[in-house]
């Protein structure tokens, strides 16, 4: 009797996906506080928020619709991905792989995409935001009379889901790589014995 | 299977377009509204509570003691936030208003913290070049007092640093008659 056949990088993938997805919902990939918590930004794919000048923490609608998005895509992966994980010689698995693999990684490289976006146009603004560490910032010139200056600390930190999308991600491309030796054995493994019919 | 890749395209077209055209039909009087919320036209048209965050205003007349040269400038600072605010630092040069000479340094003593919507009076204190002030008083005979200004002042509230280069009529140092 041939074992069941699992991909369990898939499953490794599917269940730390749904896993990340959990845990944005608290904590943030990416965080940046100015002064003491003055102004404060949790930014993930699934949750962010602003919190300014100690008030009540709010988002942008767009932003939230683009939230909502990346709940769906991840709770779809994370389920696809677990279907097919368990089910990988079945004719629809690849559909299933195709469609689960790719969008984990998609989300992690708009993510960043997007934070580096915002930095590059801060920095044009004259304004220095860290990605990773603390600096400090300055307003620029433009933005205050004159004889005055104002800074503040400022810093970035990745957080845990972040690291953990990251292996999330990696998997999905391990399972990837995995389905093509399974396929291979599968095809490779001879077809299964007959009983010969039985005569009294 | 085409059944199953028809169903996983429709899923990710559903994924991606449901929520962007929901979010849309909901702010389809007010298309701006969709990066623009209230919050932030608050914060730029100045109805928040930061946007009446005032760095520390002199109050009354500055402390001297002429026996000491002890100074006190007293700032008034109100919390517009809702949350706790520390001033860490409030320091500035004392100049003689007149002759632009320096006459000592004052500082915070030590970190003052300031409840949500409280207003406290903050006392920065200093030793005066006894010296200096003696040597002004000679150069103006009669005079009651000395006008100063301050230099350099910097304040570390909440975490944000405000440096100004000079802040004119900071009062006057009462001279013993």
């Amino acid at each position: 009797m041939m074992g069941r056949s699992i991909n369990w990088f898939g499953l490794s993938a599917g269940i730390i996906t749904l896993i990340v997805l959990v845990i944005s919902f608290y904590v943030p990939w990416w965080q940046l506080t100015i002064g003491q918590n003055l102004i404060k930004v949790d930014a993930s794919p699934v949750n962010t928020n602003f919190g300014v000048f100690g008030g009540a923490q709010f988002t942008i609608p767009l932003i939230w619709a683009l939230n909502l998005i990346s709940i769906l895509t991840f709770t779809a992966c994370g389920l696809v991905m677990l279907v097919y994980s368990l089910n990988p010689t079945k004719s629809y698995s690849k559909q299933l792989l195709g469609f689960s693999y790719k969008k984990p990684i998609y989300v992690l490289i708009s993510f960043v995409a997007g934070l580096v976006a915002i930095v590059i146009i801060a920095g044009f603004l004259g304004m220095s935001i860290p990605l990773m560490g603390s600096t400090t910032l300055i307003l620029p010139a433009h933005f205050i009379s004159s004889g005055l200056s104002i800074s503040a600390l400022i810093s970035g930190s990745f957080q845990l889901p972040f690291y953990l999308a990251i292996a999330a991600a990696a998997l999905c491309i391990a399972a990837r790589l995995f389905h093509s030796h399974i396929a291979k054995t599968e095809t490779l493994s001879p077809p299964p014995k007959t009983t010969p019919a039985v005569s009294i | 299977m085409d059944k199953v890749k028809i169903a996983l395209t429709v899923l990710s077209i559903l994924i991606i377009m449901g929520p962007l055209v929901g979010v849309a039909y909901v702010y389809r009087n007010n298309l701006l509204g969709l990066v623009d919320p209230p919050q932030v036209k608050s914060l730029v048209n100045g109805g928040s509570s930061g946007s009446q965050f005032q760095t520390p205003q002199l109050v009354g007349e500055p402390q001297y003691n002429a026996q000491t040269g002890a100074v006190t400038v007293s700032f008034n600072f109100t919390n517009p936030l809702t949350n706790n605010v520390s001033i860490d630092n409030l320091s500035a040069e004392v100049l003689s208003a007149e002759s632009g000479v320096s006459l000592g340094n004052i500082s915070l003593n030590q970190p003052v913290q300031i409840a949500p919507g409280e207003t406290s009076i903050i006392n920065v204190s200093g030793i005066l070049n006894q010296n200096t002030i003696s040597q002004l008083e000679a150069q103006n005979p009669g005079v009651n007092g000395i006008n100063i200004s301050l230099a350099n002042l910097n304040a570390d509230v909440a975490g944000v640093n405000v440096h100004m280069n000079q802040v004119n009529n900071a009062g006057q140092l009462q001279l013993p008659g």
